[in-house]
């Protein structure tokens, strides 16, 4: 774990290698007690090793007590993902080692703020790096299954599809690579085709979305709709939304 | 405040977190006056004020003069916990432990707060902590010791958004086993035409179950600058609503108050008058 310390400065700390929970606090420990951790904010990579809601406790409590918080958790697991969502974490796949090597978090920030396009040319370029992302990298096709309802600020990443069998208030945000179905009022903004899939769609019992985005499109609802000041979910319109010519529209499921 | 080993009972009380998210909805007055309601009913109740800084729960009760010891000293062990519980004016069943202003809310630690809790729901029936706005350090401290929540909103978009990321965060966290909701500041004619959410609205949102609904009372504004609960005043709707309250955390099955005011004469004669003339 020697060559960490440049991954340690960016806040990430990858705890993949250990093969059982047990080990995998005892490592956590080790290196909160090196001192060697500077950044107040972590994102674990906890790989394949499935951790209970107790194991999460332990960890959360090994680093409040070294005073850093946790930003988010890569795992495989999808034990762990449900546990850590559970326990109020943000959750997401886990990334690709060539990812942890190259992309610093500054620059995914930046990638992000590259996606407010003002011009032709930058759609172009971007349209170009999606396509070889798509060429290089495999889509996953698995699915991850979550019988929550998400509250306003919880946010759920995912290298696949997501069912979420519940609803999605203001303020959470659900992000695939594949597509997204939920079985719900789906209230936050929910990311489709994260990674570039332009036939990735979003699928809802009743979509009321503050914004939707399918790979880097966004739509959001309009300002001039009479929004009631509640979202009744009395009665439930299964709508499905998807790029057609350009630009994300919603098409009712049950005509 | 007895505390006799010898005997064999051991009181655990219910410790009850009130918060909200937002700031300014009611968490303090509510607390306040659920406190002093249950102490009328016979209850004994500690009430902890976890706004260090920015404390306003001893004003509240009129108490701010009788404050020698805080929580911060019965932490940091310049007192007895016991030496630092001011009690009420009125009532000797109900005492205040509150927070220092001379600090802010880093002087506090969650297992700190939790081994306080723990101390208290020994003696008393109900403890009552009364939590800061936001959902930091001060937030995450109020919550270390509670087994149950109440979440105080008003009716308005920006509260109930607040109050929903306050109800993820206390879901996720296992002890707390049984939230409610407040809603605080009701107008009911506003209510009745639509302008103002209604308690159905609120519900509707946040998928959480009913505590009580306070009706906004100018006498609160009256009682908390004379430091006097509104309970403790005759005939407002507020002190009425906040006992009905009391008595349903005392698990009595108080019916909520019917917000519909009769049509007057006048409004009958109104509504007859614009039906004729939009023919």
């Amino acid at each position: 774990m020697n060559d960490n310390t440049s991954t340690l400065e960016q806040g990430l700390l990858d705890l993949s290698e250990a093969s059982t929970p047990a080990n995998m606090l005892l490592d956590l420990s080790n290196i909160m007690d090196k001192n060697e951790f500077k950044s107040k904010k972590v994102k674990l990579v906890l790989g394949n090793v499935s951790l209970t809601p107790a194991h999460i406790c332990a960890l959360k409590s090994i680093l409040e007590a070294a005073g850093v918080e946790i930003e988010l958790i890569y795992t495989n697991s999808v034990h762990t993902q449900l546990a850590a969502l559970g326990a109020g974490l943000a959750v997401s796949e886990q990334i690709f080692n060539e990812e942890l090597k190259n992309e610093t978090p500054e620059q995914a920030v930046e990638a992000k703020e590259e996606e407010q396009y003002s011009t032709e040319a930058a759609l172009e370029e971007v349209f170009k790096l999606e396509t070889v992302d798509i060429e290089t990298t495999e889509l996953k096709s698995d699915t991850l299954y979550l019988k929550q309802t998400l509250r306003s600020g919880q946010v759920v990443h995912f290298d696949g599809n997501i069912v979420i069998i519940g609803d999605c208030h203001p303020g959470s945000e659900i992000s695939a690579a594949g597509d997204i179905s939920i079985w719900g009022v789906l209230g936050g903004i929910a990311h489709a085709g994260a990674k570039g899939n332009y036939n990735a769609c979003i699928r809802a019992l009743k979509i009321n979305a503050i914004q939707l985005r399918i790979a880097d499109l966004f739509s959001r609802k309009p300002d001039n709709l009479e929004v009631e000041k509640n979202e009744k979910v009395n009665i439930f319109k299964p709508e499905e939304a998807k790029i057609s010519n350009g630009e994300i529209i919603i098409y009712p499921l049950n005509g | 405040m007895a505390n006799n080993k010898e005997e064999t009972q051991v009181m655990t009380g219910r410790v009850i977190v009130v918060t909200s998210g937002k700031g300014g909805v009611g968490k303090t007055t509510s607390t306040a006056n659920i406190g002093t309601a249950l102490a009328k009913n016979g209850a004994k109740v500690a009430l902890i004020d976890t706004d260090i800084g920015l404390r306003n729960l001893d004003l509240l009760m009129g108490l701010e003069n009788r404050i020698v010891y805080t929580i911060v000293d019965v932490i940091e062990e310049r007192c007895k916990l016991n030496q630092a519980l001011v009690k009420d004016k009125k009532n000797p069943n109900l005492v205040l432990l509150a927070a220092a202003q001379t600090r802010d809310k880093t002087a506090l630690t969650a297992e700190q707060m939790k081994d306080i809790c723990d101390r208290l729901k020994e003696d008393f029936d109900f403890v009552l902590v009364d939590s800061p706005a936001g959902i930091e350090q001060g937030f995450q401290n109020a919550i270390a010791g509670a087994s149950e929540a109440i979440i105080v909103t008003t009716p308005e978009m920006s509260a109930v958004r607040d109050a929903d990321r306050i109800i993820g965060l206390l879901e996720a966290k296992e002890e707390i086993d049984n939230y409610k909701l407040l809603l605080n500041r009701v107008r009911p004619a506003m209510v009745q035409t639509n302008d103002m959410m209604s308690p159905e609205d609120v519900l509707d949102i946040l998928s959480v179950k009913l505590l009580g609904l306070i009706p906004e009372d100018e006498n609160i504004i009256i009682s908390t600058n004379k430091g006097e609960p509104i309970v403790n005043m005759d005939n407002s709707k507020a002190g009425i609503a906040y006992n009905n309250v009391a008595r349903r955390i005392q698990g009595e099955d108080v019916p909520f108050m019917s917000f519909e005011t009769p049509p007057t004469w006048f409004d009958k004669v109104k509504s007859f008058f614009l039906a004729t003339a939009s023919n």
